[in-house]
C-alpha cells in the first residue's frame, strides 16, 4: 500500500483499470475530503451530500472499469465534475418537484417573506455576516478555532473532532463552549450584530 | 394558474459552478489527510470496486456484481 501512495493519480488509474483493485482505495482516500467538502458546501445537508458523494464515486468506478475514462486531464477535476453534475441533476429534479399551486386559497401559507429568496440587500448583509464570523473565528485561540472549523466548516461530529485532536469528547465540547463565549464577547466588544433584522 | 418556487435553483446552480471553480484552483494536497465524515461510505465504495464487473454481451454493456 505504501508503494501505491507514492504513485500519481494517473498511474493509479492505469493500474486499477489493469486489475489492481487496491489502487482505487488510494484514489478514494486521496480525494474524498475535497470532493465531499465541495458537495457539502453546495447542498449543505449531510445526508444528501453523502448520497451524492457515494453516487459520484460509483460512477467513477463504473466508468474506469468500463474503460471509458479518457486520460485528458486531472483525475480529481474529472471526479469533481461528476459530483458537480450530480448536484445540478439534484437541483433540477427539485425544481420540477417543488411547485406549490395556490389557486384555491385566499390565504397562502407559503407566500411569506420568510420562505422567499433573499433580496440583493439581504444577500449582501448575509455575506457581510459570514465574512465577519470568519474574521472572528480566525481570532480565536488555536484549539478553539480548530473545533469551530471542524464542526461548522467540515461537518465533523464531536466524537470525530475528539479523535482528530486527540482529546476527550468533553474537552472538545468545552472548547466549543469557550469558542462561542469568546465569539459572543468579541461581537459585543465590536458592537457587531450577526442576525438579519 | 399561480405557482410558487420556494428556491431559486438557477442561483444555486450558478453558486455550485462558482464553488467548483474555487475548488479547482485549490491544490489537491491541501485536502490530503484531512478528516472527513464519510468513512462508512468510503468502506462501501472500496467494497463495491472489488465486486463490480462489467462485460459486453452482443455489443451491449452488462453489469455483474460478484460477491
Amino acid at each position: 500500500m505504501d508503494k501505491q501512495t507514492m504513485l500519481s493519480d494517473e498511474e493509479l488509474v492505469k493500474n486499477f483499470i489493469a486489475g489492481n483493485v487496491t489502487c482505487i482505495d488510494v484514489l478514494i482516500d486521496r480525494h474524498k475530503a475535497k470532493v465531499f467538502s465541495y458537495i457539502m458546501m453546495c447542498v449543505k445537508q449531510q445526508e444528501l451530500a453523502e448520497d451524492i458523494f457515494q453516487e459520484a464515486f460509483i460512477r467513477v468506478i463504473k466508468t474506469l472499469k468500463k474503460g471509458r475514462y479518457s486520460d485528458s486531464g486531472k483525475f480529481s477535476s474529472w471526479v469533481m465534475r461528476i459530483a458537480h453534475n450530480l448536484i445540478i441533476d439534484h437541483y433540477r429534479k427539485q425544481k420540477n418537484q417543488v411547485m406549490v399551486s395556490n389557486d384555491n386559497y385566499e390565504f397562502d401559507l407559503f407566500n411569506s417573506a420568510r420562505f422567499s429568496d433573499k433580496s440583493v440587500e439581504e444577500k449582501l448583509v448575509h455575506d457581510q455576516i459570514l465574512s465577519e464570523v470568519g474574521m472572528l473565528v480566525k481570532m480565536l485561540p488555536d484549539n478553539q478555532r480548530e473545533v469551530v472549523e471542524m464542526r461548522h466548516y467540515k461537518g465533523l461530529s464531536f466524537k470525530e473532532i475528539a479523535e482528530e485532536t486527540n482529546v476527550s469528547i468533553n474537552t472538545a465540547l468545552g472548547r466549543m463552549r469557550y469558542a462561542l463565549m469568546n465569539l459572543r464577547r468579541m461581537m459585543e466588544e465590536r458592537n457587531l450584530s450577526l442576525t438579519l433584522s | 394558474m399561480k405557482k410558487l418556487f420556494t428556491q431559486d435553483y438557477s442561483r444555486l446552480e450558478k453558486e455550485a459552478g462558482r464553488l467548483l471553480e474555487i475548488y479547482e484552483r485549490m491544490p489537491d494536497e491541501y485536502f490530503v489527510n484531512q478528516k472527513s465524515s464519510v468513512e462508512l461510505i468510503v468502506r462501501k465504495l472500496k467494497g463495491f470496486a472489488r465486486v463490480y464487473n462489467n462485460y459486453s454481451l452482443n455489443g451491449t454493456d452488462a453489469e455483474i456484481i460478484i460477491n
